[in-house]
């Protein structure tokens, strides 16, 4: 905020969105003014007790008059200073990026408008964001010290609010209304172009590619190549050469075919079965996966002979 | 009627030093949780409460100051001891209604030790929704003790308003009454009609958790509705206590100086100003949860304007202190303090009041600083230039006054040092009533610690000074005898 508190504190806290300098502003019209008064009050006072008292005579007769008007027009231009301020907070600008929050028992979970859904939020510098906040079973605030925003979330009510952040980096989000629910992370404003690339990464493939094709570029995008391979080679899981001619061995002693159903939940719940020889160490790609993506890797792992 | 009841058991100053006995025993158990509170971020990881135990803790930290303390201090403790006297009187109005507010005082307090001891609530002194309604505790006993308290409130309000009318008979008017008279009679209506708002939340409160009756609603603007009931009620009190705070403080000064005296029709009609803006901006406190636009916009509105009755009141003051003689003594002292105290809450409460801030920095720690000011520092240094002004008058002794201007000059360092870091940590995004502390505010949490410590010590100095003046005056009694 103000020169004062930057100063006070080191500068700690940046002005990370398009509301930071305004709400500044009005921070620092009231700040200045309280410093003001603050002196002029203490060293009044001050005065007063040490200084040579003033003749009865002569009394500050307008002070109560010039005193009083001055209050007025402070008070109202708080208020209308604010009340801009505010009312620029209130209109979602047209084009605004759409991310709809919720925050539950594990923590926070940020829906992106391709149905990508993650705990981590992730935003693009200097274009205005529109947070959907669903309202659940308990209240919760939504706050970013950084960007000046705290959005209180009642109890089963859905809310918007936007944003634009104007500093690449990395900011606290926390939460505070219920006293049960601290859950700080951290919010990852991308430089230019940063948050497009991650946005295209976090889209996954073109789904109107054919089967095949759509699981091949799946395969890649999604890391599946951390831990399988399609040279026969092991890595952390096994290899995907000949999959559909295998008959694969699991860790409690069964056999299963290599169909579509057994890759499918092999992908959204890999601890149902456990092929023989490896750790349960493969995470679930539930919610992350549509069905015609799932299919299309089913089609591209029976293809690799 | 006042002459019918002349027992001495309700002499009003009786009545006024057995509130103050209470309420300093509260003040101190008060304050000490308040240390236990500021320490609680520097334990850390570790040491230190668990959550759980940290909510009891500012919770019945916040119960013991708020009803036991701020509310009762200055009607109960200086209306008791010094109205009569100002309005020409021997006695109150209503001297049994008096007693019986005092008697249900002590039962309320012991009440409220009660559910302290054994059942502690642990959802806020304003008894925060949804959290008030899911949590485990049992809140009964507290919301019990409230109730007797604000029993004793209504009777105690009614007694003092009804002195203060009844005062005028015999060629008294509204016009020679003293700010201080005003201030009581002001501040009692407001209690008068903002307590029995608090019976409402209450019940309220009480049905919806008990299950007996859907009041309050699960729909989705519940907990919005009962903050609106619940502050319609500590709005107005809690700005009623200032209100007394301000006739003590207008009396100390007209004391202590001989400018000329600020006109009293400005102070009366500022003080009723205020009384009515407190009705009318309580919903201040729940700016920025779902109020409509045009609603929030109102509420900004009225609640800066409280600043402007306030101001002219200072002004009026601040004229009169520049008067050609100024007599030092320790209620001058505190008197000083609290318009200084005053001043930084008052341009605080701007910022909470202003709608751009009031979104960044509500639910964090500068609203608690600023509450703090207000109701603690404010309350407190005026109620102490009261006793301070009072002390002489009644027991007929003079505490010291280099002790007495130590505490105040004590007391004035450790409200500051313990309240003005909490608006930068606030500033930070440091969340209220939160155990762990913002990244890089760690030393200002320690800074409002030691000044915790400095305003209990200021504390126990007032209370020793004032109590061993007392003693003192035994002895040249004994010896004149
Ligand atoms: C963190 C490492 C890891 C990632 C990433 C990973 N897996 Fe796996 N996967 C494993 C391990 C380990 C196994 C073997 C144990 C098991 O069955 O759970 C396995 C097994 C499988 C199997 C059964 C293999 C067989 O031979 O029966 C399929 C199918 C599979 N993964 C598909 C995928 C797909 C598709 C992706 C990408 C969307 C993927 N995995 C990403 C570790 C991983």
């Amino acid at each position: 905020m103000s020169a004062t508190l930057a100063f006070a504190t080191g500068g700690m806290l940046p002005q990370a969105s398009s509301f930071a300098a305004s709400v500044d502003q009005s921070f620092d019209l009231v700040t200045w003014f309280a410093v003001f008064l603050g002196v002029l009050v203490t060293g009044g006072l001050s005065l007063l007790l040490v200084g040579p008292r003033a003749p009865a005579a002569v009394q500050r007769r307008r002070l109560m008059q010039y005193g009083a008007l001055a209050a007025l027009l402070l008070v109202v231009g708080f208020f209308v200073q604010g009340a801009r301020v505010w009312a620029d907070m209130q209109v979602v600008p047209r084009g605004a990026f759409p991310i709809a929050v919720a925050l539950e028992d594990k923590g926070w979970s940020f829906t992106y408008p391709n149905g990508f859904v993650t705990g981590e939020l992730h935003l693009p510098i200097d274009r205005p964001v529109r947070f959907l906040f669903k309202g659940s079973e308990r209240a919760y605030s939504f706050a970013i010290p950084a960007f000046r925003m705290q959005v209180p979330v009642a109890l089963r009510e859905d809310r918007v609010a936007w944003v634009q952040p104007t500093l690449a980096g990395e900011f606290d989000l926390r939460t505070s209304i219920d006293p049960r629910a601290e859950t700080s992370i951290q919010v990852q404003v991308h430089a230019e172009g940063g948050f497009d690339k991650w946005y295209q990464d976090i889209s996954g493939p073109d789904l109107t590619l054919p089967p095949i094709e759509l699981g091949q570029k799946s395969y890649q995008m999604r890391g599946c190549t951390q831990c399988h391979t399609v040279d026969g080679s092991k890595l952390v899981g096994p290899s995907f050469k000949g999959f559909a001619t295998r008959i694969h061995k699991l860790t409690d002693g069964t056999t299963v075919e290599p169909t579509d159903e057994y890759i499918k939940e092999s992908v959204l719940d890999p601890q149902a079965k456990v092929v023989e020889g490896f750790e349960p160490v493969m995470p679930s790609f539930r919610g992350r996966l549509q069905d015609i993506e799932i299919a299309g890797l089913a089609a591209y792992i029976k293809s690799l002979q | 009627m006042k002459e019918s009841t002349n027992s001495a058991q309700v002499e009003h100053g009786r009545i006024a030093l057995g509130y103050a006995i209470v309420l300093g025993l509260a003040l101190v158990a008060g304050a000490l949780l308040a240390l236990g509170l500021g320490m609680q971020p520097l334990a850390g990881r570790g040491g230190g409460a668990s959550a759980e135990g940290f909510r009891r803790l500012y919770s019945v930290h916040g119960l013991l100051l708020v009803f036991l303390v701020v509310l009762p201090a200055i009607p109960a403790v200086l209306g008791n001891w010094m109205l009569p006297r100002a309005l020409g009187r021997s006695a109150m109005a209503l001297p049994r209604l008096n007693l019986l507010a005092f008697q249900i005082y002590v039962v309320g307090a012991l009440a409220l030790l009660l559910a302290v001891c054994f059942a502690p609530a642990d959802a806020g002194w304003s008894f925060e929704l949804p959290y008030a309604l899911t949590s485990s505790a049992s809140l009964g006993w507290s919301l019990l003790a409230m109730a007797v308290l604000a029993t004793s409130f209504v009777c105690s309000s009614l007694n003092l308003f009804a002195t203060v009318i009844a005062s005028r008979g015999g060629g008294r008017t509204w016009g020679e009454l003293s700010p201080f008279s005003w201030s009581i009679a002001i501040a009692s209506l407001m209690q008068l009609i903002a307590v029995p708002l608090l019976f409402v939340a209450l019940v309220l409160l009480a049905a919806q958790r008990s299950g007996a009756a859907d009041v309050l609603g699960t729909g989705p603007a519940a907990d919005v509705r009962f903050a609106q009931w619940f502050w319609l009620f500590g709005h107005p009190a809690l700005a009623g206590a200032l209100v007394a705070a301000l006739g003590i403080v207008a009396e100390v000064i007209s004391t202590h100086t001989s400018g000329p005296r600020a006109a009293t029709r400005v102070e009366a009609t500022s003080m009723i100003a205020i009384a009515v803006l407190a009705f009318a901006a309580a919903g201040v406190h729940v700016l920025g949860r779902g109020l409509s636009d045009a609603d929030a916009a109102g509420t900004s509105a009225l609640a800066l304007a409280t600043g402007l009755p306030f101001a002219l009141i200072v002004l009026g003051w601040v004229r009169e202190l520049q008067g050609p003689q100024l007599r030092a003594t320790p209620a001058l002292g505190f008197a000083l303090c609290f318009l200084v105290l005053l001043c930084v809450g008052g341009m605080s409460g701007a910022f909470l009041a202003v709608l751009p801030t009031a979104s960044a920095l509500r639910e964090t720690c500068f609203a608690t600083a600023q509450f703090h000011y207000l109701v603690v520092g404010g309350t407190l240094s005026a109620l102490f230039a009261g006793l301070y002004l009072a002390w002489p008058r009644w027991f007929g002794v003079e505490p010291r006054a280099g002790w007495g201007f130590g505490a105040c000059a004590l007391f004035f360092l450790g409200i500051n040092l313990a309240f003005f870091p909490l608006f930068v940590l606030g500033y930070l995004g440091q969340p209220r009533r939160s155990t762990e502390i913002v990244a890089g505010g760690e030393h200002l949490g320690e800074l409002s610690a030691f000044g915790t410590a400095l305003v209990v010590v200021a504390l126990v100095i007032t209370a020793w000074n004032l109590l061993s003046s007392l003693l003192g005056e035994r002895k040249t009694a004994e010896e004149a005898a």
